[in-house]
Order: C-alpha cells, then sequence, then structure tokens
C-alpha cells in the first residue's frame, strides 16, 4: 500500500453501490497517475557522447489501469565510454514502476566506475536483487560503446550482455539489418548463479542500433518473432532518416492506436568521425 | 500488455493429485490473475509434491504469467525437482525461450518446439 484515499461527507449518508464506484475510479486514477509521474521521474535524458547519437522515448499504454516498469538509460563511464541500458520490470503497476527506480539505480551503481563486462555487470545486479531482497523480476540488456584498440581507434563495437531480454535491431545505412538474436540468459531475480554472456557486434558509420520493450513487439494475434520481424521491417524503411525522426516513425508505424502496454526505446547511431585525426603508429618498423 | 476485454478472460485453479500437484491455466495469463497465480504458487509450493501446469489452454500470456512459471520452476529446482508444462503452447514456449527460462522446465507435449 502507498497511500489511502479517503472521502468523507459532513452530513450523515448512505453510500450506494454507484457512489463506491465512483471512488473506486478516481482512486485508481489518483494511484496510476502517482505511477506515470515516479516512472517519468527515472527517465532522464541521455548522454550524447562524441560521434555517437542516442535518442529515446516513452510512451504509456493506452489504459491508466497499465502503468509499466519499462525502462531505458545511457550514461557515460569516468573513461567517456558509453554504456546503454532497457529493461522490463514484471508486472504493470505501481510496484512495477517502483521496483524498476531500484533496479534502474541498481545497474547504473554495478556498472559505474567499472571496467566490466556487461554480463558482469548483470550478474551483480542479480546478486543484489537477491542479497538486498528486492521482490521482482525483470528483462535488462546492457551494453557498452567500445573502440577495440583504444580511444583513436574509427572502429566501434557494441558490447552486450542479456539478460531474457528481447535482442536489439541492427539497421545499416542502406537499409539491410538484422536482430542480434544470441541464446538467451536467464532474466533477473531468479538465479542469481546462472552463467551470463557477453556478445559483440561492430557498428559500421552510419549504423543503428534499436533496444526496446516487448510493448513494442507483442500483439495478441501473432508471435513475438513475427512482432520483431515487421519492426525489422518498418526499420528498413526507415534508413537514412534522422534519428530522433525515426524514433517516431517507426514507433507511429509500429504500434497499435491504443496501445495495450507501455514502450521504452533506445536508439544509437554511430555517426562517421571525419575529424578524427589518424594517428601515426609510435614505432615504425624498419627491418 | 493485454486485458480481459480482448479474450478469455485468464482463470487459475489448483488440483492437489496423490502424486504431483496440478494448476490449470487458461485464457490470458496476466496481471489480471496476479494474485490467483501467487497464491496457486504457494499452494503448490507447500504441496511438496512434484508441480505440473497445464497450459493447453492458454490463450494468451504476457511476462507477469511467464515469470511465475519462472520462479516456480526455481524453487522447485532448488528442492531438486524439475517443473513439468504440460503444452503445447507456442506462444508461452516462445516467451520462455526468450526469457532465456527453457531449461527450468520439461515439456510434456508431442508438438514441434516443445521439448521432451
Amino acid at each position: 500500500m502507498l497511500g489511502s484515499f479517503c472521502v468523507v461527507d459532513t452530513r450523515p449518508r448512505t453510500w450506494t453501490e454507484r457512489d463506491d464506484h465512483v471512488l473506486d475510479v478516481l482512486a485508481r486514477a489518483a494511484s496510476s497517475e502517482v505511477a506515470l509521474v515516479l516512472q517519468e521521474s527515472m527517465l532522464t535524458h541521455p548522454v550524447q557522447p562524441d560521434h555517437l547519437q542516442v535518442a529515446v522515448r516513452y510512451r504509456p499504454a493506452a489504459s491508466e489501469h497499465e502503468v509499466g516498469g519499462d525502462w531505458y538509460d545511457a550514461f557515460q563511464q569516468p573513461d567517456g565510454a558509453s554504456v546503454l541500458v532497457i529493461g522490463d520490470v514484471v508486472g504493470h503497476d505501481i510496484a512495477a514502476a517502483a521496483a524498476m527506480g531500484q533496479l534502474r539505480n541498481l545497474v547504473r551503481a554495478m556498472a559505474f566506475g567499472r571496467d566490466d563486462p556487461p554480463s558482469r555487470v548483470l550478474t551483480r545486479v542479480d546478486e543484489a536483487i537477491r542479497g538486498l531482497d528486492v521482490d521482482t523480476a525483470a528483462t535488462v540488456l546492457v551494453g557498452r560503446i567500445e573502440r577495440p584498440s583504444g580511444p583513436t581507434d574509427a572502429t566501434r563495437r557494441l558490447l552486450w550482455s542479456s539478460a531474457g531480454h528481447l535482442p536489439p535491431l541492427l539497421l545499416l545505412r542502406d537499409g539491410s539489418g538484422r536482430p542480434l538474436a544470441t541464446p538467451p540468459d536467464l532474466l533477473l531475480g531468479i538465479e542469481p548463479r546462472t552463467p551470463r554472456h557477453d556478445h559483440t557486434v561492430e557498428l559500421p558509420e552510419g549504423s543503428t542500433v534499436l533496444l526496446y520493450t516487448d510493448g513494442l513487439v507483442e500483439r495478441r494475434e501473432r508471435s513475438l518473432l513475427a512482432g520483431m520481424a515487421a519492426l525489422q521491417q518498418n526499420l528498413s524503411r526507415l534508413a537514412g532518416r534522422e534519428l530522433e525522426d525515426l524514433c517516431d516513425d517507426v514507433l507511429t508505424a509500429t504500434l497499435p492506436p491504443a496501445p495495450g502496454d507501455d514502450v521504452a526505446v533506445l536508439a544509437l547511431r554511430a555517426h562517421p568521425e571525419p575529424e578524427r585525426p589518424v594517428e601515426q603508429p609510435q614505432e615504425e618498423s624498419t627491418a | 500488455m493485454t486485458s480481459a476485454t480482448d479474450g478469455p478472460a485468464g482463470d487459475v485453479t489448483v488440483l492437489f493429485e496423490a502424486d504431483h500437484t496440478l494448476i490449470l491455466l487458461s485464457g490470458a495469463v496476466d496481471l489480471a490473475v496476479a494474485d490467483d497465480l501467487e497464491q496457486a504458487g504457494r499452494d503448490a509450493v507447500d504441496a511438496g509434491t512434484p508441480i505440473v501446469a497445464d497450459v493447453r489452454r492458454v490463450d494468451m500470456v504476457d511476462s507477469v504469467g511467464a515469470s511465475f512459471l519462472v520462479r516456480l520452476a526455481a524453487s522447485a529446482r532448488d528442492g531438486g525437482r524439475t517443473m513439468v508444462l504440460r503444452g503445447p503452447s507456442p506462444r508461452l514456449d516462445e516467451l520462455l525461450t526468450l526469457m532465456g527460462a527453457q531449461q527450468l522446465f520439461r515439456w510434456q507435449d508431442d508438438t514441434p518446439g516443445g521439448q521432451t
């Protein structure tokens, strides 16, 4: 219980069934409003690191009774590396929204200032969920943008680990792309000793990665895999679109008019780096 | 995700058989039946016998329904038992697979995609 709702009349009266109903509706509206405010307060503006662009969207469900526990997050490490997160707490109520706030901060705390790969971050979050008795389960994906040969390397690589979350979609500049599907590791909140794995993909210049929650692809009449295929198709039609526009357009194209679930989306684009000077190797081979 | 208005509402029934506990799930297994799921889970764990969930009549399941089964399966495994799902339910199979939880279950059905 997070609050109470008390109605008093100045004179003695009988409460009819209809009165009860009206009060019930009012109480529900007040509680989902609280949940939505809580939810939105967690969704901060993403970082915009050099030559990477991050765009985010959050769409609540059409029904005000369905407040979700979806979140996105993007922040920078002290060394400048970017960390990207998308997650979905099981449930659609104020408890899920509150658990989302806890999990978001746990991920930040476990990831910040450390060199750990995303799989290790997720394991530590899972251990904290168990050790701190956070009563929740969630699918979470943590990614890190790396330069394989150090800060001057123009090649960028996404290193990620997924705790039962839907695979990211990759979109190349020419409109081709694919889901970054990997053998799934277990969602968080079940078994902290479960093995976790990292995966990598190189991000060519102009490529886009879309992280999203299930509300974007889930429909009663079709499978999740079919939903992901439809999303990939919509994405490929939007290749070349500016990233913020792409986010709006892909949501419009993919979501039904009155979405039954909330949706969080994080899109990342690897822009070209024309200004970056090409460094000469320190030691020329003269042999 | 879904609501009871666009399909059959969910139902959760627990039957205590001699050698196992049977959880019958049907309709939309989602947030609307979350309390029933929780109670069924407690009853099934208390019974201490192997747990079988019959999911053949489930026509919609969301992360609330799926994670209920995952938690139940994890606690069954901690007690040295394997949870059995009586299928088929392609929808649930897909969701459990994406959640990385497939190895916690044994499917008892004869459809392609269902495990033995």
